[in-house]
């Protein structure tokens, strides 16, 4: 049987015809405006919309077909022909036509309608896909154009609130071996929120190893922090613990806010047996050091100024350094980066155990801005043979500009998980509202259900943040001795320099 | 001695002073030698055309006092993103690049002209925002023309190159790849969006069971030694995500590849591969 099947198989010819039969070499397919609308409407509501179709250089046929959106494990959406119309938002959709012929030289605009029932609510993704036609192919793989015109329609309604399950957590090797968590998160509910959060490893001793910032891969490939999972949607979320862990019993504190105020609090145990991981070149990545680890300048409108860094090689083998510029999150308000200029090559060889200097300028706008900006530069070292990664050093910058500046803070939720029969977990969810990045202090006082004083906690911060830079959002955490079940105040007072900044009251439930 | 000269000196320039006075006090705006029938012109780009230029509205300019002297027109500053795409043409004539310099427009001795400003179909390159721009005149001899151009989101599939390429699998079971790469190009002035593609694979003939699956189906970007893909990936998500970074010049190469196994009769199979354009992020 198995020489008739390789006989047959070396018979084959797979000829995969990868025509683009509708594209010539100059030809211009048609575009489509808009790409995305949102719309937010009531239950029973109607609503008209128009797609335009950009003309090419030779007539089109173009087909517009309902889709629906399925988002994957990995955060990502693929589209598909509705399984169940009927039961579908697609039905709610409807278009003066799902063939247009587009001329030259003339816009086409679609007309499309949206009928909301009367029993409809929460979000739903409607997907106009744009095909323009390609001729018949008679053999062989065509590449079809497509755009896919979303149509997010978000329906109100009574009672709904955001909800998430956190389904599951674990620790498994990556492809190199390395500690990998996956986190997979449902949205239980019928509305649609950006997720993110992160996975604190500490020791036995409740000193931290490392915090584990979780990502769809959706999210790795697009550069951003937060994924937007759909309804009824589940997503898993990465992190590697890239820090060398000795074999031993550890915690993993799990923490992942969703919507404007959701929080998911878990706690679990993370045994390291020996062997169990690998933790690829990080025994190189103290090839480099460099100084300074940090950069922070207070400056004009217009003002320039130069930033030295001094790198020293400490291995006995040339190390490449790539020099290159990171935002701290994508499209960052408060980024730094678009006013550093480099002034050396984006790379040099960095001869053994010696010492080098470079320097960038930072170059404040003439614009009036008022704020803390922050950005960093990363610093990667690579074997010169082996092209091999050692490890990279980030810096953070930051820059003070301006006269008005302002900190603010808003507490986006507070959750509480019990841990023992004595303590409970508390959570708070930070936003730096405010235009500079500064440390506050948060403190809460719990009083009884009979307001009676209970307990005084303080909050921490991460040990290794500095600061919480404008527009992020950070959870602190406390442990609470609080022993009974039952329903107490939380008082949060948030400080700055002793000075009261927030102060806001919550309730906490504790059942066990 | 130096006091009394020090005296003097004060008294020349007060009386310089009061002198200018009077020409100080008669400084008005030039006069208007010239008069435009628009001085305002809205533009919103929000595609490429297909035309040659995108034309403005036609403005005659009108003598309104007597003289010989000619008009000119410039720009007195261009924002830095539009350099290059704005152009005036004078009575239907050749297209002259708008700029610091000047262009005669109303010649001496004559008392009317037509002028348009034509802006190249290329300027839906430029950066998202609202540039305004002002032609001024000579002289101050007619009061300028401002422009105010809005420059909108645009992203468009321009091509995919070449138009038919194969994968030959002859020597039995491994890794085949495509002699001739494929590009797709895009064109863009934001990075909102993000490029899908996707298959369900390439079937022999009309037999849906027998095919190459997605997961035989693999892509590098932009370089043959790169990983390759696969269009469906262990943990079972299907389809490959490419952002604005891997369009370099706004095309980004796709070496494409199949695994051949056993499994796979001898024969043409047949499918199609989407690429699709969508907003970024879910």
């Amino acid at each position: 049987m198995r020489p008739k099947r390789l006989k047959s198989c070396l018979l084959v010819v797979i000829l995969l015809g990868l025509s683009f039969l509708q594209y010539s070499e100059t030809a211009r397919a048609a575009g489509v405006r808009p790409l995305f609308m949102n719309m937010d409407l009531r239950p029973g509501d109607q609503r008209t919309f128009e797609i335009t179709l950009m003309p090419g250089d030779v007539e089109e046929l173009v087909d517009l077909t309902l889709y629906e959106s399925i988002q994957q494990l990995s955060g990502a959406l693929m589209y598909q022909l509705p399984t169940n119309p009927s039961f579908s938002p697609t039905s709610w959709v409807t278009l003066d036509t799902s063939t247009v012929r587009v001329l030259p030289g003339e816009e086409t605009t679609v007309t499309g309608t949206v009928r909301v029932p009367f029993t409809a609510s929460g979000s739903h993704t409607v997907i106009i896909m744009v095909e323009p036609r390609a001729p018949d192919v008679a053999s062989g793989i065509s590449f079809q154009v497509r755009y896919a015109v979303r149509l997010n329609i978000r329906i109100e309604g009574v009672g709904l609130r955001a909800t998430a399950e956190l389904i599951s957590i674990e620790v498994t090797p990556d492809e190199q071996g390395a500690p990998r968590i996956t986190a997979r998160i449902r949205n239980t509910s019928t509305l649609d929120y950006l997720v993110s959060g992160e996975v604190v490893i500490r020791d036995q001793n409740k000193r931290l190893v490392e915090r584990v910032s979780m990502k769809t891969a959706a999210a790795v490939t697009a550069g951003a922090d937060a994924t937007r999972v759909y309804p009824g949607a589940t997503v898993d979320f990465l992190g590697n613990i890239t820090r060398p862990i000795e074999p031993g019993d550890y915690s993993m504190q799990t923490f992942f806010r969703y919507a404007e105020a959701g929080q998911i609090l878990q706690k679990d145990d993370l045994v390291i047996h020996a062997g169990e991981y690998a933790f690829p070149g990080f025994e190189n990545s103290v090839a480099l050091i460099v100084s300074p680890s940090t950069a922070e300048h207070v400056l004009r409108d217009g003002e320039r100024k130069s930033q030295v860094f001094e790198f020293e090689s400490i291995v006995g083998e040339p190390v490449r350094v790539g020099i290159s510029l990171r935002e701290v999150t994508s499209n960052y308000e408060h980024s730094l980066v678009p006013w550093l200029e480099l002034r050396s090559q984006e790379e040099f060889i960095l001869p053994p155990r010696a010492k080098t200097r470079l320097a960038m300028t930072i170059a404040v706008p003439r614009s009036g801005l008022e704020g803390s900006y922050h950005g960093q530069a990363v610093f990667q070292a690579f074997g010169t043979e082996s092209n091999t990664l050692y490890g990279e050093i980030a810096v953070p910058l930051s820059v003070l500009v301006g006269t008005e500046h302002s900190q603010a803070l808003e507490i986006r939720s507070v959750g509480s998980q019990v841990v023992d029969e004595e303590s409970i977990y508390l959570a708070v969810d930070l936003y730096n509202s405010g235009n500079i990045a500064f440390l506050p202090g948060v403190q809460g006082i719990i009083f009884g259900e009979d307001g009676d004083f209970v307990e005084r906690v303080v909050l921490e911060f991460p040990e290794e943040m500095d600061s919480l830079l404008p527009m992020f959002s950070q959870q602190v955490g406390a442990m609470a001795h609080l022993p009974e079940s039952g329903q107490y105040e939380l008082e949060l007072q948030i400080t700055s320099a002793q000075e009261e900044i927030l102060k806001e009251k919550h309730t906490i439930f504790v059942a066990r | 001695m130096i006091r009394k000269m020090s005296v003097k000196i004060l008294a020349l320039f007060t009386m310089l002073g009061i002198l200018c006075l009077p020409l100080a006090a008669a400084e008005e705006p030039a006069p208007q030698h010239f008069l435009a029938s628009n001085s305002y012109l809205e533009f919103e780009i929000t595609s490429r055309s297909n035309a040659q230029w995108i034309f403005g509205e036609r403005i005659t300019l009108q003598r309104t006092q007597n003289g010989a002297d000619g008009l000119k027109l410039r720009a007195s500053e261009i924002p830095d993103p539009l350099i290059g795409y704005l152009y005036l043409s004078v009575d239907d004539g050749v297209p002259q690049k708008l700029g610091k310099s000047w262009i005669d427009v109303v010649p001496d001795k004559a008392d009317y002209s037509e002028i348009q400003v034509l802006i190249s179909p290329d300027i839906v390159m430029a950066p998202l925002g609202t540039y305004p721009v002002h032609l001024e005149a000579n002289g101050q001899k007619m009061l300028g023309i401002d422009l105010q151009i809005k420059v909108g989101s645009h992203v468009a599939i321009l091509a995919v190159t070449p138009s038919q390429i194969t994968i030959e699998a002859t020597n039995g079971p491994g890794r085949y790849f495509a002699k001739v790469p494929v590009e797709v190009q895009i064109e863009y002035n934001n990075p909102n969006w993000e490029v899908l593609l996707s298959t369900e694979g390439a079937f022999y003939a009309d037999n849906h069971e027998m095919k190459v699956s997605p997961r035989e189906l693999m892509v590098a970007i932009n370089d043959r030694e790169a990983e390759y893909e696969s269009f469906e990936h262990d943990s079972g998500t299907l389809g490959i995500w490419l952002e604005p970074e891997s369009f370099v010049g706004g095309i980004a190469t796709l070496h494409l590849a199949a695994d051949i196994g056993f499994q796979h009769r001898a024969g043409s199979y047949d499918g199609k591969i989407s690429v699709t354009l969508l907003p970024a992020g879910n």
